[in-house]
């Protein structure tokens, strides 16, 4: 909030001679979840250009792209002639977003907590930069109410699955995610507990921590299983063959930026992780 | 005067040099003799400053050497060692430009290049002038560098000069070992040039030195003129052959001629 | 061309007195011209009629309300910077390549193959990962330049232990020098990797950065630190001409003609690992431009160091500016890391040298 109300001074500043009434016409978006929240806010013939990580919807992947988030240009970036940059927190090298800043786009960064008021937050933060407040709070009820509807379908705390994520993005070295990760935070909002608790971040994956793990589930991504080659080659892995979710073959996939994003699907995501733990 | 008292130089136990005394006036030309292994070469590094002796002194005027920096020794004295390997793609005249590093700030200006051109001439080099060092023979190589060391000498100071030696001749055809050793001497002879020059052949050095220093075993065992130098017994001693010395048919210096 | 001044009739000795004129300017010209495209080139387009109007304005010689803001906010701030970032940090990678290849005797000093930018990568992955743990004072006393005096710390090491390991009696073996390079490189590389471990999140980010080359990081205020410690350094390397010159003879040859060879080694080193350092600490590890700009300096213009030097200069600096042009708009609107691109051209230029001086030192 202080970091929107915060933006929108200087914007002001910024825009001194320009009428109030003007608002962003064309936005840069950076992040696949930001993307997601300009849309879901109606503001989608507003983008110009995204990231590599905007892959929802499809179409998406139609728009001028400007590479991956963690290494912008900022020329790439002003190339599109913005007039507003939102970029998740992810979004870097710090040089670039002060260059885009130093020619006077305004540039907002997203909280980059897994949680849903964070989410709620970056909502009502890309609303204000929009300039359509009033679909920041409709967008705002609906999150809301599917939240509690949610809730609502999750299994009773006594018989927490224990659940182990796995990452399998880049070669064949498999990560698994500990505390702090956006794995760690889905996994607890749908009544799973981390079967990796008391480590920090991703770690790769060894046989005797997998073992020791001893998840009831294993969570990947669409993609990592793809890459992997299939739920029962990823059972077979040594160490995971082991575990009670290996012996019984019980993975779950689901698509890694819905999974992960945090973005307006959060909800919905929720949902959909607890039946599949159920 | 350069001069050295009683130097021993050890590479291990074994002395390659063995109190050896030498000295070196300006105006004349000393060769120095000896088989394989005598300890010429390491001789020659000692005076030249590229080794500490392990005992003994070396004086420059009655300076000791160490006591001068590299750049008034430079002015002073020029080493030719047995082969240069030029490292980058320079050409002869470049080459022998250097030489005048110690007494040029900056570029060198006309009046050096005009006089490393007079003595490239003088080695019969002219015509190499613009050649790639790295692409000239052996040959061709050391007499552009002897024309280095030689403009190396030429500068404005009185001092004495001294020019050190290391097998001039050993890779030039017969007309240019007699250049070679001519040029010298002129050196020594018009410029208060002390030469001291390593040599394999007894003839060479009887026809263009004034002086023999003849060495065994990194020890003197004789200095002297050539005459009294290059008699049937030292010669067979120092190099452990027979031979013969006659009267030169063309001047009075000896001849010698060796059997096994 | 250059064959020609230098052979040519005036200068039939290839002294390499007379010809350096034309030469500088000719290559000044091009650097001049590079420039110019490079400030006028990029994914934001500003055609250069408007780069000509924006510099104009920003000099006090034009009315500066008739240009586009955003344009001229682009050249001055990403732009400009970004240019001149690139032509010091190719001017002193050069030189420092061209002062390392004359105190090693071999053409095939890369400062990056030796081993020395990877000791300033080194020294700057852990200054990064130290600086908020247990030296907030020293960077805030450093500001922009603790990194780059961390690097150069790092250079200099490396390049002393590299030439202590290379040298034998006056002599350098090649392929000691290049085999402790590769030793040294994967120190570094271990190095790094451990300091990646222990890293948080966001200095994670910034030193695997530098593994690639990338000038992304060019602003006015590193540009200024770039400005001050590279060009000392590249200053003090130009005047080591003549003394290299007559370290070409061999060090027995150089020293009978007055040269002081351990002043030379030392500020020679002292001058490279702190031109290396500085610009890996700004722009990661750039590979080859140290190799290929003197190269090509030799062949047109001969090795002589009063030439070499400051000709290797601005090649270094038009080479740069070029794989820069390229690495901006190759993948246009996103980048492409100028480390890759250096060592694409780079990698097989070296391979070519190394067939050429294998017959030298045997197989």
């Amino acid at each position: 909030m202080i970091a929107a109300a915060r933006w929108l001074l200087a914007a002001l500043a910024l825009a001194a001679g320009v009428a109030a009434a003007d608002a962003p016409r064309r936005v840069a978006s950076v992040g696949g979840a930001v993307s997601e929240i300009v849309i879901a806010l109606g503001a989608e013939d507003r983008l110009v250009a995204v990231d590599t990580t905007s892959v929802y919807p499809e179409r998406l992947k139609l728009l001028p792209q400007m590479g991956y988030m963690r290494s912008l240009s900022a020329e790439g970036v002003l190339a599109m002639r913005p007039d507003l940059v939102l970029a998740s927190s992810d979004a870097g090298p710090p040089t670039a977003l002060a260059q885009l800043r130093a020619t006077g786009v305004p540039v907002v960064m997203l909280s980059p907590e897994h949680s849903l008021a964070a989410l709620r937050r970056n909502v009502q933060t890309v609303a204000d930069a929009l300039g359509i407040p009033e679909q920041g709070r409709a967008l705002d009820a609906r999150l809301d109410a599917e939240w509690r509807t949610a809730q609502r379908n999750l299994p009773p705390s006594a018989q927490r699955p224990r659940v182990l994520f796995v990452l399998a993005h880049t070669g064949n070295a498999l990560l698994v995610s500990g505390e702090g990760t956006a794995a760690d935070a889905m996994i607890r909002l749908a009544g799973g507990s981390n079967a990796l608790a008391g480590v920090q971040g991703y770690k790769p994956l060894t046989p005797e921590s997998a073992a020791t793990a001893a998840p009831d589930v294993i969570l990947v991504t669409r993609e990592g299983l793809a890459n992997v080659g299939g739920a029962s080659r990823l059972t077979a892995q040594s160490g995971l063959d082991l575990t009670p979710a290996g012996k019984a073959n019980r993975v779950v996939a689901m698509d890694a930026l819905y999974l992960l994003g945090f973005g307006p699907r959060l909800p919905e995501a929720v949902r959909d992780l607890a039946t599949a733990l159920r | 005067m350069l001069t050295a008292h009683d130097l021993v130089f050890q590479a291990g136990k074994r002395a390659l040099v063995d109190r050896a005394s030498v000295s070196l006036a300006p105006g004349e030309v000393v060769a120095v003799l000896g088989e394989n292994g005598a300890g010429k070469s390491t001789l020659l590094r000692l005076l030249a400053g590229e080794r500490a002796p392990h005992a003994g002194t070396i004086t420059l005027d009655g300076t000791p050497l160490a006591c001068f920096s590299a750049a008034a020794l430079a002015r002073r004295r020029a080493v030719l060692p047995q082969d240069t390997r030029v490292a980058f793609g320079y050409s002869a005249l470049e080459v022998v430009l250097l030489g005048r590093y110690p007494w040029t700030h900056g570029a060198p200006g006309s009046g050096d290049v005009a006089l490393a051109r007079a003595v490239l001439a003088r080695v019969d080099a002219a015509h190499l002038e613009s050649r790639l060092i790295t692409t000239l023979s052996g040959g061709e190589r050391a007499r552009v560098h002897l024309a280095r060391t030689v403009v190396q000498l030429v500068g404005d100071t009185p001092d004495a000069r001294f020019l050190l030696l290391d097998e001039p001749t050993a890779s030039l055809d017969l007309a240019h070992q007699h250049l070679a050793l001519g040029l010298v001497r002129e050196l020594a002879r018009e410029r208060r040039t002390g030469v001291l020059a390593v040599l394999h052949d007894l003839n060479l050095a009887a026809q263009y030195a004034d002086r023999i220093l003849l060495l065994k075993q990194g020890r003197v065992v004789a200095d002297g003129a050539p005459d009294a130098v290059l008699s049937e017994s030292l010669v067979s001693f120092a190099f452990s052959v027979r031979a013969l010395v006659v009267p030169h048919p063309a001047g009075g210096r000896p001849l010698v001629v060796t059997t096994p | 061309m250059a064959t020609v001044l230098r052979r040519g009739d005036d200068d039939p000795g290839g002294s390499g007195r007379l010809p350096a004129a034309p030469v500088i300017v000719a290559l000044a010209a091009v650097l001049l011209v590079t420039s110019v495209l490079a400030a006028a080139t990029g994914a934001f387009h500003i055609p250069p009629a408007d780069v000509l109007a924006i510099l104009a304005a920003q000099a006090g010689l034009a009315d500066a309300s008739a240009n586009d803001a955003r344009a001229s906010a682009v050249l001055m701030q990403i732009r400009l910077p970004r240019v001149l970032f690139a032509m010091l940090a190719g001017a002193a990678l050069a030189v420092s390549g061209a002062v390392l290849q004359g105190l090693f005797r071999n053409p095939l000093a890369d400062p990056a193959l030796i081993g020395i930018s990877g000791g300033a990568a080194l020294a700057a992955a852990w200054a990064i990962v130290l600086n908020t743990r247990l030296l907030p004072g020293v960077s805030a006393l450093l500001g922009p330049f603790s990194l780059p005096v961390a690097a150069f710390a790092g250079a200099l090491l490396a390049a002393w232990l590299v030439q202590r390991l290379a040298s034998l009696d006056g002599a350098t073996s090649i392929a000691v020098m290049l085999l402790a390079g590769i030793a040294i490189s994967a120190l570094a590389g271990a190095g790094i990797g451990l300091a990646a471990y222990v890293a948080s999140d966001e200095q994670l980010r910034n030193i695997t950065f530098w593994q690639l080359g990338t000038l992304s990081d060019a602003t006015w205020r590193t540009l200024g630190a770039l400005a001050v410690l590279a060009g000392a350094a590249t200053c003090a390397g130009l005047r080591l001409a003549r003394p290299l010159d007559a370290l070409a003879l061999g060090e027995a040859e150089a020293r009978h003609l007055g040269v002081d060879i351990e002043q030379l080694k030392r500020i020679g080193m002292i001058a490279a690992a702190l031109a290396v350092g500085t610009v890996t600490a700004f722009c990661g590890i750039i590979g080859f431009v140290a190799l290929v700009a003197p190269h090509i300096v030799r062949i047109a213009c001969g090795p002589a160091h009063r030439l070499l030097l400051p000709a290797c200069a601005l090649a270094g600096a038009i080479l740069m500016t070029l794989a820069d042009i390229v690495a901006r708009t190759v993948l246009a609107p996103a980048e492409l890391p100028i480390g890759v691109l250096t060592a694409f051209i780079g990698a097989p230029f070296f391979l070519l040298l190394l067939l050429r001086q294998r017959r030298l030192w045997g197989a």
